[in-house]
């Protein structure tokens, strides 16, 4: 290129900051993290989740409040689908060290009709999630991290969306206090190998360097009961404890390894 | 066994005994040549130098002492790089070291408290051994004073000597140092120096070990007989024995003559008071007694001999 | 003149003394030579000598290889930085960068470039000259134009001067002429390489900007290779006193050698890598060439990361935090403050050698606190603290020493006012068969293992004459039960009755499968361990205990939980169900036990064991404690303790043992006479076996508790710390200061009456928590389970209610599992509590009137804002809203909360109570901002001040009653401390009463309201 572009300069810029960025977080490198690397031979794990017996679990939830925007009641959102297959299943291998890179996209979270959306959703450790009300009412989201709040924060209506960020990897369940049937589930995963199940059940984790792994199901539980006192007046929700399974696997160069799931 | 022995060679080794160790060795490496020449010297008897015989201080004799500066420098100097100096914790009013011992050079008196009270093993005596060495060349009749060292020349200083010096001051720094452990007790180089030894104290006051007079009686005052027999035998000690002597040999001895009654007694007082330590020491250790003589005037003077 | 003898020869052979001093008699002394002799001693005398300066400035000086190990550390270390920083930038641009320089370079190497130079150089000569010449013409004309100008005015005549004037004139215009030709040249020829030159320049810049990382670290290169060689050392004056009780300066030396103590750049002491050649690139690269500077160790599942560790003396301090935060000690942290030996111990002036500079030698009676034993030197600044974040063995060492109730038998300072830790006896008959009582004292942890009263090893006669002393003592006792338990309970709803009531705080019925650390699980092993109440108590007397422990134990720690008949009877029924098994018990009482002389023989013993130190016992009211004080035991030397006839071996197991454990004893000096014979290894052996150093002269009577390691451990570091050392003043926590005297005086209360068991006050507390957790898995209102955080109680609610509250509690959280227990307190021990909480904010007891005129003009935004928010879908108001209510009633928020919390609190409650469950709805990406962006034009403060205000309108003047402290037989009891019932009430609400008259009122300045936020938001 020719040397008194400007271009040359804007490089060596945008290098200027990079370098000054990676500055910051030069100091994490004592922890064993997650390393990107290219992966050339990387095999991939395929596979299914099925539920072994009748489903059992409200279809739909009494709603007692704000029904003008929420409706009178709600469809469970939790429930898997008829088909047999589970889907909204996170699978993943938990401790890799080395492997592909995430692949880069936007995370929202949205607050719709009464209910989170989506659902369920993975979010690379460390990046932004948009977060938006776009329901007439206010609601609030009560981030709970292995029993302990992380956050739990308002929006209003008409209030503009605003980004959050999780420090902690794992399942971080999000619920909204003036809502208490409202519930979505963030994973925050320090590695790319994870997959959520289709509605068909299945997924793949494609792209894994060779070896030995354990391989984790979790997914939350779709059975909830309506804690009602005397005078029918719901005054709380309760769900099953989530649902958590773990398999070993092997994988090998560029082959596709087969396992699947049955729940329960 | 061993580990006393271990532990004994540990006290000889401490820095700040290794002058003591080494005193051993000079006293008894110097008393040798000293009587080694005081033999020759006496077998050539008194002669009057002539011109010829002296040669000048500078430089002969300087340039000699100027050699032993250097020896002596050197000594120090290899002493100051491989021995450090031997401190211990900061010192502390609440709390005493066991054993607590005085400065090496006062062992001696030390080791006296032992067998007398503070007054007189503190005081008393310490002041007649600066009165007696003042004393000694007045009362020395001798007339080879000076140019004569042997024995056989001079019993009497040489034996003082040996008893004045080098049993009751070094023999007792010696032992103040090596062999009075924890608790001021006596240990053997072979015993441990425990701190939590156990001593049986039996000693009883003379008297009472050998006719079974008591010193005090029940209410507390003296026991007059015991005083009377304690008196007795003091002032018979230090006095009836020096005047029987003099009656004695007053006649035929010519020592006696040229001294005189003042000066003879006034010797052979001092001279009975050094031999006397001994003899309590002796009765003590053996014998276990306490007190030859216990009497005591108001509250605060005792006579606990 | 002395004759020499001819016969004799003159050489003195050396090599045989004997005859070389023979020979050198028979010289006359003017003859002998001296020389040699000097020589020798000469050159000795010099050789020692030189000796003695190297032994000085080498040998002795060790500190110095040190830090010249460091340096070169140091700098291998910062270069790997710089290789780090240079791989950062990507290899094209240092491509394109070192390419451009280079042929800019060239360039201005290239022959027609220096040529220009040369041509300008000449020029410049050239320049010179021709300037010199005008201005010396310039100065001739000056002159010329004086004369003339003289000759002038005296009319003389000036025909010559003129002509002279003129042609000097024009000699300078000339001149003139020349100089600006010459600099026209230069500047032609300058105009050549300029662009060049700034071309460099520019791109010198952009390498610089570049490579600034680099040319930062490069510059740290420079400064270590500058640093000198010499001692470091830190001086704090009259920082210490002396044996003598004057003050004397303390000198810590240590940073001589430990020179990255604190260094950032040596955080990174280990390097972890899944490969081990990048170890080995890594140790090299940091000059780890010997092992004495590293460990390796594999970590991970399958052994797959290898870390190296390097040696502790090129570290940085572990928690460097501690040191920077909590020690005040700046950035970087300056040992200026504390030192180091006054946390760490040893010889801070020494160098000469490790062992002299760690105090490992005889006679230095600090030396280094290795291992855990380093948290022993906490206390002695923080004597009034419970617990200490990261230090976990002082903190439970400390809370042993109470719940052990050590302070029963050794005195100890801080713990004079202490009530003793075990029940009161005078009533045992009432509650418990003599039987039992004989067994019981026989082997208390083998009746029950979590059990803390301590084995005496009484034999059975001695049991028993103790059991016929408390047998008759308990014959005066008044106790009859007044709630009569009249059968039946439901064991199921016991359970829960168990748990709901909250006696899970403090009481559990698990064994815990016999763990021998059970009795220090935080919580609910605090009291009594249920699993075999049922063969110890009768159901008569639980139940009356249950429902009013006060009627039993006018002074018990036990709070009434206000529980109803049924479930008390409930709980009765549930605890009496658990009746264990007695196979640990071996011996049973016989024979009579009535005997004047037993019970006499009984006495004795209870005197001579000192059991009134923890029991309350009739006739032994005020007796003194039976063992030595402890206030000094932290310094005794091996000297002063006594090791009966234990031998070395056996003390050594001790220390093996424990480093096993991974909680190893301290180091010590080495050159001890019997060994083994330590400080450390003593203490733990009394703490294992308290009859260890019995001997048949020397009994001893300290009875056993049996400890786990980890017990005795925790409180042979609390030992440890208890030197009475001195404390400079501002340094230690004042022990008269009333707000630490208040904190002090708090935590000790928060623990004696387990308030820490349910809620987070500092540091610790909570335990409940987890729990609750485990009991509603799922639920969607577990946030609201378990009982509230009271670090900010002393600035959230106003001290009239608190007093309400403590003295007769009453429901505030409507979904919090545990009811507040009614513990009877009397006002001074409300009043420390309450100071408790004051002082944690720095404040003071002040009754304040905390009403205040409204600011009408706020309110109807805030209604707004109120219902906008729906605050009313957790909270309640007057009853009605939240169903089920979540959160507190908001109609008590006025009599109940400081205004200025209010609004402290709704703006940022996640900052002032992590985790709470009330929402943050001015909290927008983490900054403050309007929680609805039209009401009052988005003002967020404003906001906040309007919810509050409209809080403060809407709000009830009239506090909650009290509670009851118990409902017996159907009526309502109130208590004072002193046992007797009365309407405390009353009591309480005429207190207040006076309070709101006496206070001043108090108004809260707006703006200070305003800016109080403001500045907590900016700060976040």
């Amino acid at each position: 290129m020719n040397k008194d572009s400007p271009f040359f300069f804007l490089l060596c810029l945008t290098v200027l900051i990079s370098c000054s960025k990676k500055q910051d977080d030069a100091s994490g490198e004592v922890s064993a993290g997650y390393k990107v690397v290219q992966v050339t031979n990387g095999g991939s794990i395929h596979g299914r989740v099925t539920l072994n017996g009748a489903l059992v679990g409200l279809e739909k939830i009494e709603i007692q409040k704000d029904q003008d925007v929420c409706g009178g009641t709600h469809t469970n959102p939790a429930l898997p689908g008829a088909s047999g297959g589970v889907a909204n299943c996170i699978i993943g291998i938990e401790k890799i060290t080395a492997g592909k890179d995430f692949e880069k996209r936007d995370h929202t979270f949205d607050q719709n009709h009464c209910d989170f959306s989506p659902h369920v959703q993975i979010i690379p450790l460390g990046s932004e999630i948009l977060v938006s009300n776009s329901d007439k009412v206010i609601h609030n989201y009560h981030v709970n991290h292995n029993g302990e709040t992380v956050l739990n924060e308002a929006q209003p209506e008409g209030v503009p969306p605003r980004e959050i960020k999780l420090k902690s990897s794992g399942v971080h369940t999000v619920s909204c206090d003036v809502h208490p049937w409202m519930r979505g589930f963030i994973w925050i995963a320090d590695n790319p190998y994870y997959s959520i199940t289709d509605t068909s059940g299945s997924f793949s984790l494609e792209n894994v360097p060779p070896g030995k792994y354990k391989l984790f199901l979790w997914r939350d539980n779709w059975n909830v009961e309506e804690l009602k006192n005397g005078t029918g007046n719901i005054e709380s929700y309760r769900w099953g404890k989530d649902i958590n399974q773990e398999k070993e696997v092997v994988v090998e160069d560029s082959k596709i390894s087969e396992i699947n799931f049955i729940i329960p | 066994m061993a580990e006393g022995l271990h532990n004994f060679w540990k006290i000889l080794s401490v820095p700040d005994n290794v002058p003591i160790v080494l005193m051993i060795i000079l006293v008894s490496f110097y008393c040798w040549l000293a009587y080694k020449q005081a033999r020759r010297n006496d077998r050539q008897g008194i002669f009057e130098a002539t011109q010829s015989d002296k040669v000048q201080t500078w430089p002969y004799l300087v340039k000699i002492e100027f050699l032993v500066t250097i020896i002596v420098l050197i000594v120090l100097t290899v002493w100051a790089i491989t021995i450090n100096a031997p401190l211990e914790e900061a010192a502390n009013p609440t709390l005493t070291p066991n054993p607590s011992k005085a400065p090496w050079y006062f062992l001696g008196l030390q080791e006296m408290l032992v067998y007398f009270d503070p007054w007189i093993a503190g005081v008393m005596l310490p002041t007649f051994i600066l009165v007696g060495l003042i004393l000694i060349p007045y009362c020395d009749p001798n007339p080879k004073g000076n140019g004569y060292y042997t024995f056989k020349e001079r019993p009497f200083a040489v034996a003082t000597f040996a008893i004045g010096f080098l049993i009751l001051w070094v023999l007792l720094i010696v032992l103040g140092t090596f062999m009075r452990g924890p608790g001021w007790y006596y240990f053997w180089p072979w015993q441990f120096w425990d701190t939590h030894r156990v001593v049986a104290l039996t000693n009883v006051d003379i008297w009472e070990a050998l006719f079974g007079i008591p010193s005090k009686n029940v209410d507390g005052s003296f026991n007059l007989v015991q005083v009377a027999l304690g008196g007795a035998l003091v002032i018979g000690f230090l006095v009836a024995l020096p005047m029987w002597a003099w009656n004695k040999y007053k006649v035929n001895s010519g020592v006696l003559k040229q001294m005189g009654p003042l000066k003879f007694g006034t010797m052979a007082v001092l001279f009975l008071m050094m031999a006397g330590l001994p003899i309590k020491m002796f009765l003590r250790l053996a014998f276990n007694i306490k007190y030859i003589w216990v009497f005591g005037v108001g509250h605060d003077l005792f006579f606990n001999i | 003149m002395a004759t020499t003898n001819p016969n004799m020869p003159k050489k003195a052979p050396w090599w045989n003394p004997a005859k070389f001093f023979a020979v050198r008699k028979s010289i006359p002394i003017e003859q002998r030579s001296y020389t040699k002799i000097y020589g020798i001693l000469a050159m000795l005398l010099f050789a020692f000598t030189v000796w003695a300066v190297l032994d000085e400035v080498m040998t002795r000086r060790p500190w110095k290889d040190i830090q010249a190990d460091f340096k070169e550390f140091k700098i291998s270390r910062l270069k790997l930085e710089i290789k780090k920083e240079k791989a950062k930038i990507p290899p094209e641009v240092r491509k394109e960068l070192k390419k451009k320089l280079a042929e800019l370079e060239k360039q201005m190497s290239s022959d027609s470039y220096n040529k220009t130079l040369e041509e300008i150089e000449d020029i410049q000569k050239k320049l010179y000259k021709a300037q010199r010449d005008y201005t010396f013409a310039k100065a001739t004309s000056d002159e010329t134009y004086y004369y003339l100008d003289e000759e002038r005015t005296s009319h003389a005549d000036t025909t010559s001067r003129a002509k002279a004037y003129r042609e000097i004139e024009k000699e300078k215009v000339q001149l003139l002429a020349v100089v600006n030709n010459i600099l026209h040249q230069d500047t032609v020829l300058r105009a050549k390489i300029t662009p060049i030159q700034k071309a460099y320049k520019e791109a010198q810049r952009i390498n610089d900007s570049v490579y600034a990382n680099v040319i930062a670290l490069q510059r740290k290169v420079d400064a270590v290779e500058a640093m000198p060689v010499a001692v470091k050392q830190t001086m704090l004056v009259n920082y210490e006193k002396t044996n003598f009780n004057n003050y004397k300066m303390r000198l810590d030396r240590c940073e001589t050698c430990h020179l990255s103590y604190a260094d950032p750049l040596f955080k990174n002491d280990t390097i972890v890598s899944t490969d081990k050649e990048e170890v080995k690139a890594w140790l090299k690269s940091n000059k780890y060439n010997d092992e004495a500077h590293y460990t390796i160790k594999k970590l991970g599942a399958n052994k797959d990361t290898t870390v190296a560790i390097v040696s502790a003396l090129f570290r940085l301090h572990p928690n460097v935090d501690l040191l920077i935060k909590g020690h005040r000690l700046g950035e970087p942290p300056a040992p200026g403050v504390l030192g180091c030996t006054s946390c760490h111990g040893g010889q801070g002036p020494s160098i000469v050698s490790k062992e002299f500079a760690h105090g490992f030698q005889m006679h230095w009676d600090q030396p280094l606190l290795t291992g855990h034993y380093v948290e022993a030197s906490c206390q002695s600044c923080h004597s009034g603290k419970m617990d200490f974040e990261g230090a976990k063995f002082i903190s439970q060492g400390k809370k042993l020493f109470v719940d052990f109730g050590c302070y029963g038998c050794h005195s100890m300072p801080g713990y004079e006012e202490l009530p003793g830790q075990g029940p009161s006896l005078v009533s045992i008959t009432k509650k418990v068969t003599p039987e039992w009582i004989f067994q019981w004292i026989k082997d208390p942890k083998g009746w029950g293992k979590g059990s803390r009263m301590p084995n005496f090893m009484l034999s059975d006669d001695e049991a028993k004459a103790i059991t016929a002393y408390l047998v008759d003592q308990a014959k005066g006792s008044t106790y009859s039960p007044l709630a009569n338990y009249s059968g039946g309970g439901d064991l199921v709803r016991g359970k829960q009755t168990f748990f709901d009531a909250g006696c899970v705080a403090c009481h559990t019925i698990d064994d815990f499968k016999g763990d021998p650390n059970m009795r220090i699980k935080e919580g609910n092993t605090f009291a009594g361990n249920f699993n075999k109440q049922g063969s110890k108590v009768t159901a008569a007397w639980l139940y009356d205990w249950i429902k009013n422990p006060k009627n039993y134990l006018p002074h018990s720690r036990m709070p009434s939980l206000r529980l109803t008949d049924q479930e008390a009877s409930d709980l009765t029924a549930y605890l009496m169900s658990h009746t264990g098994t007695n196979d640990n018990v071996k011996t049973s009482l016989s024979g009579d036990i009535s005997s004047m002389d037993l019970i006499h023989k009984g006495e004795k013993l209870i005197r001579s064991y000192g059991c009134f130190g923890c029991h309350e016992i009739k006739g032994m009211e005020k007796e003194a404690k039976v063992s030595v004080s402890l206030a000094t035991f932290g310094k005794k030397t091996p000297g002063e303790l006594f090791y009966g006839n234990v031998d070395g071996e056996t003390l050594g197991k001790f220390r093996s043992e424990f480093a096993k454990e991974g909680i190893p004893l301290g180091e010590v000096e080495t050159h001890a006479i019997h060994e083994n014979q330590d400080w450390y290894t003593w203490i733990i052996g009394k703490m294992k076996n308290s009859r260890m150093y019995e001997t048949e002269r020397i009994p001893q009577r300290m009875p056993n508790f049996k400890m786990s390691d980890q017990e005795a451990f925790s409180l042979s570091v609390f030992l440890r710390s208890q030197t009475g050392a001195f404390v400079p003043t501002g340094y230690g926590d004042s022990k008269t200061e009333p707000i630490q005297v208040g904190l002090d005086k708090g935590r000790l209360f928060a623990h004696w009456n387990n308030c820490v068991g349910c809620h987070k006050i500092e540091s610790a507390g909570g335990y409940v928590a987890k729990y609750v957790n485990d009991a509603y898995p799922g639920d969607a209102n577990l946030a609201y389970f378990a009982p509230p955080f009271l670090g900010p109680e002393g600035s959230r609610v106003q001290e009239q209610w608190l007093h309400q509250f403590l003295s007769g509690p009453f429901k505030i959280r409507p979904l919090v599992k545990f009811r507040m227990p009614s513990y009877g307190f009397s006002d001074g021990e409300i009043g420390t509590a309450t100071n408790y909480f004051l002082s944690m904010h720095k404040r003071a007891l002040v009754m304040t009137n905390y009403d205040y005129p409204v600011n009408a003009s706020l309110i109807p935004s805030g209604k707004m804002l109120f219902e906008k928010l729906k605050c009313l879908s957790c909270h309640t108001m007057g009853g009605s809203g939240a169903n089920p209510a979540k959160a507190p009633e908001l109609e008590n928020t006025k009599r109940r909360l400081r205004p200025e919390w209010i609004t402290r609190w709704i703006s940022h409650p996640d900052s002032i109570m992590p985790g709470t469950p009330m929402t943050s709805f001015w909290i927008s990406g983490g900054k403050f901002a309007p929680a609805d962006p039209q009401i009052l034009n988005g003002d967020p403060y404003l906001q906040v001040r309007a919810v509050q205000e409209y809080l403060h309108t809407i709000g009830k003047d009239a506090m909650p009653s009290a509670t009851p402290y118990a409902t017996i037989n159907g009526s309502d009891k109130y208590i004072l401390p002193n046992g007797d019932y009365e309407a405390a009430m009353i009591r309480a609400q005429m207190t207040n009463a006076n309070m709101l008259m006496n206070a001043p009122p108090a108004q809260p300045k707006q703006s200070e309201v305003k800016s109080k936020v403001g500045k907590r938001t900016a700060m976040r």
